[in-house]
């Protein structure tokens, strides 16, 4: 089925997508092994860091353009959450003066009033709080986020009417609504929920499952694919090497019982993520999964087949924890290297959090966007 | 300490009772495991299949993030109270449910694009067919 790629990026997060991206746009045929949504899909919505330009267009392209945001962005943790970058839904929802905080009957996790005070104190602003009902159909046992959203998809109406009356009584200059405003159609959820208060509505950032993640997920898929970049759902079980080269790798498709794919590249991007995403495995030992590049875990030395479990973690939970900075050590260009620092394969490019040092539960997004256009380039 | 060797003493006659047991076991076989089976249907659970034994741990799997509940097409077109918490449903079957409410659930068509968002590889169809299979065996 194919005649060999110029590269083959493994994993189709943030990292993935970049490179494949950076290396689309230098005319290469690229293609991108993905085995499900990871990391990426799960982020609350707020990019910090750089936005590379190809990353930048794509997201367009798939129907979320990032802005730069006027301040720092509410979580419904309570705090406020600094953002370089993020979609136009989030953006609005910076806390101002005279803001409305406005909650949803039935929708648990979203304390309007506390919120509004938490937001509030940490904005230096004084904002409002209402709840409101999303129409008479609220289910008996509540709204999970996807189901409200789902039924705004269907009909924004209700709850657009509800925030036009709360914005009446309340005299707000703009409304803040927890992220579930729209599912496949948030940006036309969005305008008709605007337009019907009169006053620009935002979204608060997500929580797992976090709505503005998986719409960012859904977008980098749809940029992939105006690029011109081939996605195939899988994950690599096999690989061929000769030397110090990847030669192919041989894919397991995840939907059905499709035969596994060989898949021929010049040149690949490692970009699998960590334990999430399922780049680095612990299963007795610690791995990682693709490419079997040695592991380096910070404080236990040079990369390890064989651990002792109790040295990845710290007692004290407060401090970094080398399990979750445990990874494949690269060298200044980016590719695997071993124990000794000899580069493991020449013509492998890692990235993202499956990389040693890199932390899944950094915040984030630019520094892996930006890792994997550079893989991109190099490899491309 | 007379507390202890009443324990001592008890746990001494239980051992003796169980070793002249020992030889009426392969008679007594049918009963024990009837009378073991009728107490726990009675609780509602029911006993798994071969099978699902088998695929047990990979449901277990399940980190709870809930991308499978935003990938299901039959979650967005009827959202109905049994779902409220979806990703409950996966990891259901280790937890108390109310499974004859899960009937009333939209049914599922096994189209797999929860399996394809979940990040931990859990077989999610596998898994709903187990939790149908139950809540219709303890209605």
């Amino acid at each position: 089925m194919n005649d060999g790629y110029d590269l083959l990026v493994l994993g189709g997060g943030i990292a993935g997508a970049a490179a494949a991206l950076a290396a689309a746009r230098r005319g290469r045929r690229v293609a991108v092994v993905r085995g499900g949504p990871g990391a990426t899909a799960l982020s609350a919505g707020a990019w910090r860091g750089p936005l590379p330009v190809e990353v930048g267009e794509a997201l367009a392209e798939g129907g979320v353009p990032h802005e730069r945001p006027a301040g720092a962005l509410p979580h419904p943790r309570g705090e406020l959450v600094p953002a370089d970058h993020a979609a136009p839904a989030q953006c609005r929802a910076v806390p101002v003066e005279g803001a409305l905080v406005c909650g949803i009957v039935g929708l648990p996790g979203f304390d309007a009033a506390a919120l509004a005070r938490l937001w509030g104190e940490a904005a230096g602003v004084r904002l409002e709080a209402a709840v409101v009902a999303a129409g008479s159909g609220t289910p008996a046992a509540g709204w999970s986020p996807v189901a409200l959203a789902a039924a705004l998809d269907r009909d924004p109406s209700p709850l657009a009417d509800a925030l036009a009356e709360a914005v009446r009584v309340s005299g707000a200059t703009r409304v803040i609504v927890p992220a579930v405003a729209g599912l496949e159609r948030s940006a036309a959820v969005l305008a008709a929920l605007g337009e019907a208060a009169g006053v620009p509505v935002g979204e608060a950032l997500g929580v797992p499952p976090s709505l503005p993640g998986w719409r960012l997920d859904r977008a980098l898929l749809a940029g992939l694919a105006t690029a011109g970049v081939e996605v195939v759902q899988g994950r690599v079980v096999e690989r061929e090497v000769e030397g110090r080269r990847v030669v192919a790798v041989g894919v397991r498709p995840t939907r059905g019982d499709a035969e596994a794919l060989r898949l021929e590249a010049a040149a690949y991007v490692l970009a699998t993520g960590k334990y999430l995403g399922g780049g680095i495995v612990v299963e007795g030992t610690i791995r990682e999964a693709a490419l079997g590049c040695p592991v380096r875990v910070d404080h236990v030395g040079p990369p390890v087949e064989a651990f002792d479990a109790l040295a990845l973690t710290h007692a004290d939970r407060s401090l970094p924890q080398p399990l979750l900075r445990a990874g494949v050590e690269t060298d200044a260009q980016g590719r695997p290297v071993d124990g000794r620092g000899d580069v493991v394969y020449e013509n492998v490019y890692v990235a993202g959090t499956v990389r040693a040092g890199r932390s899944g539960s950094e915040p984030g997004l630019g520094a892996a966007a930006k890792e994997g256009v550079r893989a991109g380039e190099a490899a491309g | 300490m007379r507390g202890r060797a009443f324990a001592w003493a008890n746990l001494g006659y239980r051992f003796a009772l169980h070793l002249l047991r020992l030889p009426l076991r392969p008679f007594r076989r049918g009963r024990d495991e009837a009378r073991f089976l009728g107490a726990v249907v009675r609780e509602g659970y029911v006993p798994l299949e071969a099978g699902e034994r088998e695929a047990f741990p990979s449901f277990m799997a399940c980190i709870g993030c809930g991308l499978c509940t935003l990938a299901c097409p039959s979650l967005r077109e009827a959202p109905r109270d049994a779902w409220a918490e979806a990703w409950t449903f996966v990891v259901g079957p280790s937890r108390s449910i109310d499974r004859p409410a899960l009937l009333d659930a939209p049914a599922c068509a096994r189209c797999g694009d929860c399996a394809l968002a979940c990040p931990m590889e859990v077989p999610i169809p596998r898994l709903t067919a187990l939790v149908e299979r139950l809540a219709s065996a303890a209605k």
